[in-house]
């Protein structure tokens, strides 16, 4: 008598062979090699080339990796130099803006004007009531001891809104 | 001419092939293309059925054919022949398909080729399928999708000794080199995967 689990393994090996007749189009393995050479040839070709144009060729054909490039070396650049800029510092020698117009204050004046005008001009190009509420009356008099020397006068921003 | 004499003859063929793929090989690694293109020849058939016979898809077999074989020819200086270029070969192709299969996971889908019109003429076939329809050219198709479908439900190993074995015809030593493993698991593998087969074709193996 026949096992049938072996009958059934005979007729399924016997069924697998449907597999072999499963067939690429007419015509397939005439041209695969050569399209494997070309391939290899292209690939030749591509390793001869200088760096420099492999790169360009990769940014010419994707556009969305030369964006990608771009973006990477601002953000580097940016990096670099804000990085540059903390290790450097603000210089203790550094003139207040003010000291550089008005040469005859003295430093810890012309810091605080300079303060002044700097926060007043953003203060008022931001939100002009914002400045209203912090420097009180856009009209007031900046201190008379910052306007007494050397005929300066300073005006106070006019700001229209 | 006498039994003997044909066994002789054919060794003596087979020997022949075998120097001959070796100067190819040495040819190819000297980077001759004309050497590298008679190599693609001889096995291309195998590599690519291999493949087709993994993935059900004609597409990703033919591209995973060629960059076996792209690879193969990058990687050739370092095959030293400790084995043979056939094995080396096929070991190439079946990681790429491996490396496909589970990238893909549950992704791909089938594109199966056409059966041979001689399907319709094999005896075992028909025998499978006459009794159950007068329509046999259908049946053969269905019958097809059925196989390949339960193919696809076996592990990426177990299908793999299935193909090699079964489909392609390979001895379960020329198995074990091309995989790596001893012929005890060879024959366990194919054993549990025709154990799975049966049950999904039950249909049609009673």
């Amino acid at each position: 008598m026949i096992d049938p689990t072996l009958e059934d393994s005979q007729a399924l090996v016997r069924l697998l062979a449907l597999k072999r007749y499963e067939q690429p189009p007419p015509g397939y393995f005439e041209s695969f090699s050569s399209r494997v050479i070309a391939h290899i040839e292209a690939g030749q070709e591509h390793a001869a080339q200088p760096w420099w144009r492999s790169v360009w060729l990769a940014f010419q054909t994707k556009p969305v990796l030369a964006s990608a490039y771009c973006l990477l070396a601002v953000s580097v650049s940016l990096f670099a130099l804000s990085m540059v800029e903390l290790a450097t510092g603000p210089s203790n020698e550094e003139t207040p803006l003010a000291a550089g117009v008005w040469p005859h204050l003295n430093s810890r004046a012309a810091a605080n004007l300079t303060d002044r005008v700097v926060f007043d001009r953003f203060s008022t190009t931001l939100n002009p009531q914002f400045s209203e509420g912090l420097i009180g009356d856009r009209n007031s008099q900046p201190p008379r001891f910052l306007l007494d020397g050397g005929g300066l006068k300073l005006q106070p921003l006019n700001v229209s809104y | 001419m006498s039994l003997t004499a044909t066994i002789s003859s054919g060794e003596e063929v087979v020997k022949a092939d075998l120097a001959d793929e070796r100067v190819l090989v040495k040819q190819a690694q000297n980077g001759e293309l004309n050497a590298f293109d008679e190599l693609v020849r001889r096995y291309q058939e195998r590599i690519y059925a291999t493949v087709y016979h993994m993935t059900a898809n004609h597409e990703d077999a033919n591209d995973l054919a060629q960059e076996s074989f792209i690879k193969a020819y990058r990687a050739l200086k370092s095959f030293k022949g400790d084995s043979s270029f056939f094995t080396w070969l096929y070991r190439i192709a079946i990681n790429k398909t491996i490396n496909h299969l589970k990238q893909k996971k549950n992704r791909s889908h089938m594109s199966l080729n056409d059966l041979d019109f001689n399907a319709e003429h094999d005896p075992d076939l028909v025998s499978l399928v006459s009794d159950k329809t007068p329509r046999r050219e259908i049946n053969l198709v269905e019958l097809q999708e059925r196989l390949n479908t339960a193919m696809q439900k076996l592990s990426h190993v177990h299908r793999l000794v299935v193909t090699l074995h079964d489909v392609q015809g390979l001895s379960h030593e020329e198995i074990s080199r091309i995989t790596d493993c001893n012929t005890g698991t060879v024959r366990s593998r194919l054993f549990y995967a025709r154990q799975q087969l049966q049950a999904h074709l039950s249909d049609y193996l009673k």
